[in-house]
């Protein structure tokens, strides 16, 4: 890692995790399951986080083995470097396409709701240009900035929760299990990636982070604190719109904070969602984008100066990020089907092959931090 | 200091994106509207939108008495345009208005009557497919008019009538007998499968009195004021319910929060008392033994006796509270089982969520049963039971007694 002296705090830790998790969970996520399993998308939900929550504990597990080590590091080393190569490439592809999504996500809200006669285009070079400098300022800013992100989607919660109380009926929740549960073992599969978000990033993280002995704790504690912002969503979402309703819309936050009002003189709170909501997007793009980054120089047999490495993606990503972000079926299918999957091999299958790896080969291994 | 002049200079840059470009809006050039209607157009398979807008100028000034038709002048602009689709019928309005349409601000979304007879699915698609719109807009049916003569009628206190019609709704709850319907309430039962949507209804009625000079013949002038509640099957209005009915519609739907019921005086005396209902809280369970579900309402309300138009000689505060809570507990019963009769025999509409309990309370006879519920729905059996409590009489301690000898309490 070209930055290996910035450390952050358990902290910052925790705030970014919780920011991976969050920000394209609520704008798409909710819609993509209510229309798979109506009221039972929080089953969904939940079981993704905790199955979320086993995969952080093989990747603390795995990041203490490699002590100071970090990806870029140890990855070539469990796996030689022609397949390391390979394997860092498969992750920074997982990165830059979090990224991508992450992007399309606050293109789409502003685009859909705000700003509607601005060009699509504007809104994909000015986003990603934005990003290109968060990551150029260094994870450390990043985690300043995912502390704002994550007050902030405290306080949307917060205060979508009590403009849309009075909206909100149980009875859209129930019954529960409605579906089988096969079937709802299957739909996690739609919220696996904002969960693998979280737990690729930790395995990016870690080794930046200081007090090896807090990775478990920030990491389940960011998993935890993520799932009850979205949850929160989810509920309210189903509660007050339907899940007929919720899974009519492809951004089906937006459609919520639309039926939510903050007194009869603040009604118009679409403004408010997007400026809480924001922080927490850009954390989760810019902490993506700076993976995809630190993965492809590690990766790569020449070296590319980093901030020629962070524009070159930058502009590269903004192809698949206007051609997904256009065409809003077209996004919608992206979702709910290669998405999942793709993330399902990357950031699962990736992780898990250095697991086991790493339990083969147990001489590699450097000696714990803690 | 160079660092510091080159951040100035990039941020005076920065000022140039604040002009706005693609989505500049310029306050002077909106037309913001504050409520709409839509009617069957006279040439058939079109639509009529009509739409009161905010004056800007017009603003601040008396009202100018109630019923006032605006058209050009006062608070208000109303404007009518017809096309194939309610999207037509707007871009129509451009033909003839100055601004351009918002409707970020609109309070109502009205429906003629013979349109919403027919299907409301177009003005559904229209304002939840708008991202300007709010889900909180309150949507209603004219009733036994159009909505043009709503939209254009000058009702209540406000310098707007979008705005005292809002007011209708957000106090609704006083009288009781209208559901209060948004657009996030209707979305949800008409994209739902398991209760029927339901529409506040409003109607025009001789109800603003303006004094003329001569005080035996006062001019009334029409006000709009709410008119029970649509009942929809499907997208299309089938029947209203109003009053009693209109109440019942709100017990049964677990919606009631206040209402002002009429009972008679007790020991047989002309008259009648009133009684407000406060904090109700209403139940249901459902039972499936036999083939046809059972629905059973637990209602607890309290009841604050309001107004006794009748003189009680003889009777104890105690004895007045149990006549009154009985009276109470039937007059509701009543209502409920005339909006039953209504909605089961008459409209044959599930309104009140029924399919909604049974699938929330028995998944599998639901999933086994759930295409003949239509079919099933009006022979479904209701079990009513209601506990009463009337903790206060007012400012009254004892029933209204007169003690004066010879007085028309004389005979105690």
């Amino acid at each position: 890692m070209s930055n290996s002296r910035v450390r952050i705090s358990p902290g910052q830790l925790l705030a970014i995790l919780a920011c991976l998790t969050y920000g394209k969970s609520i704008g798409y996520t909710n819609g993509v399951l209510a229309r798979n399993v109506a009221q039972d998308a929080w089953i969904a939900i939940s079981l993704a986080f905790l199955s979320g929550l086993v995969l952080l504990w093989a990747v603390v597990w795995l990041a203490r083995r490699f002590a100071d080590q970090t990806p870029a590091t140890y990855i070539p080393r469990l796996l030689g470097r022609p397949l390391g190569s390979l394997v860092m490439l498969l992750l920074a592809l997982f990165f830059l396409g979090s990224f991508i999504t992450s992007a399309v996500t606050i293109e789409q809200h502003i685009n859909d709701y705000l700003l509607t006669e601005t060009p699509l285009v504007v809104f994909v070079i000015g986003y990603t240009l934005l990003t290109v400098y968060g990551v150029y300022l260094g994870i450390e800013v990043a985690g300043r900035l995912a502390a704002l992100g994550l007050t902030c989607a405290a306080l949307l919660n917060f205060s979508m929760g009590i403009g849309a109380m009075d909206k909100l009926d149980v009875t859209r929740l129930l019954p529960v299990l409605d579906h089988p549960l096969p079937r709802i073992m299957g739909a996690t599969l739609q919220a696996q990636h904002d969960v693998l978000m979280a737990v690729v990033g930790a395995l990016l993280l870690f080794p930046l982070a200081r007090k090896p002995e807090r990775w478990l704790r920030s990491g389940a504690w960011a998993l935890g604190l993520g799932a009850v912002l979205i949850l929160t969503w989810t509920i309210f979402e189903i509660g007050v719109l339907s899940p007929e309703v919720t899974a009519q819309y492809l951004i089906s936050c937006m459609q919520m904070a639309r039926a939510s009002e903050l007194s009869i003189y603040l009604h118009r709170y679409e403004l408010v969602m997007v400026i809480l909501f924001v922080y927490s997007v850009i954390t989760q793009s810019v902490v993506c984008l700076f993976g995809a980054c630190e993965l492809t120089a590690a990766a790569l047999p020449w070296r590319v100066p980093r901030g020629w490495m962070v524009l070159g993606l930058g502009i590269l990503s903004m192809v698949p990020q206007y051609y997904l972000a256009y065409d809003r079926d077209r996004y919608r299918a992206f979702l709910a089907i290669p998405l999942p999957w793709a993330a399902l091999a990357l950031g699962m299958g990736v992780p898990l092959l250095l697991c086991l790896v790493a339990l083969f080969r147990r001489k590699l291994t450097g000696v714990s931090r803690t | 200091m160079s660092g510091r002049t080159g951040a100035v200079g990039v941020l005076l840059l920065l000022l140039l994106l604040l002009t706005g470009c693609w989505d500049l809006r310029e306050m002077n050039h909106l037309a913001l509207v504050m409520a709409v209607g839509v009617d069957k157009a006279e040439e058939p398979g079109r639509l009529a939108v009509t739409v009161q807008i905010a004056r800007p100028a017009g603003t601040g000034q008396s009202p100018g008495g109630g019923g006032k038709q605006d058209t050009a002048g006062g608070q208000v602009y109303i404007a009518t345009a017809d096309g194939d689709t309610i999207f037509g019928a707007i871009r129509n309005l451009a033909q003839f208005t100055s601004r351009r349409i918002m409707w970020a601000h609109n309070n109502v979304v009205v429906i003629g009557e013979s349109l919403a007879r027919e299907d409301i699915t177009p003005v559904i698609d229209f304002f939840t497919r708008n991202q300007e719109l709010r889900m909180r807009t309150w949507v209603v049916v004219a009733s036994g008019t159009d909505a043009r003569s709503i939209v254009a009628t000058h009702t209540g206190m406000e310098d707007i009538p979008a705005n005292s019609i809002s007011a209708l709704f957000r106090y609704a709850q006083l009288p009781g007998e209208t559901v209060p319907t948004d657009m996030a309430m209707i979305t949800a039962d008409f994209f739902g499968s398991d209760r029927n949507p339901v529409i506040a209804g409003i109607g025009l009625r001789e109800r603003a009195v303006r004094s003329t000079g001569d005080p035996e013949n006062p001019q009334l002038i029409e006000q709009v004021e709410l008119a029970g509640t649509a009942i929809l099957n499907g997208t299309r209005v089938v029947g209203f319910v109003q009053r009693e009915t209109g109440r019942g519609l709100l017990w049964l739907r677990r919606q009631m929060k206040n209402a002002v019921l009429t009972i008679p005086c007790p020991q047989g005396r002309e008259g009648n008392m009133a009684v407000e209902i406060r904090s109700p809280q209403v139940r249901i369970q459902s039972s499936v033994e036999g083939r046809v579900p059972v629905m059973t309402f637990h209602v607890e309300t309290e009841g604050w006796l309001s107004e006794q138009g009748c003189l009680t000689p003889n009777l104890r505060e105690s004895a007045l509270k149990a006549y009154a809570e009985k009276a109470l507990a039937q007059k509701i019963e009543r209502e409920m089982r005339m909006t039953l009769q209504v909605l089961q025999q008459e409209l044959k509409t599930d309104a009140i969520g029924y399919a909604r309990m049974v699938h929330i309370q028995h998944p599998g006879w639901w999933l086994r049963n759930q295409t003949r519920w239509e079919a099933l729905f009006p022979m479904v059996k209701t079990q009513i039971l209601i506990s009463t409590h009337i903790p206060k009489m007012g400012l009254y301690i004892e029933p209204v007694q007169v003690r004066r000898p010879g007085g028309s309490d004389s005979e105690q």
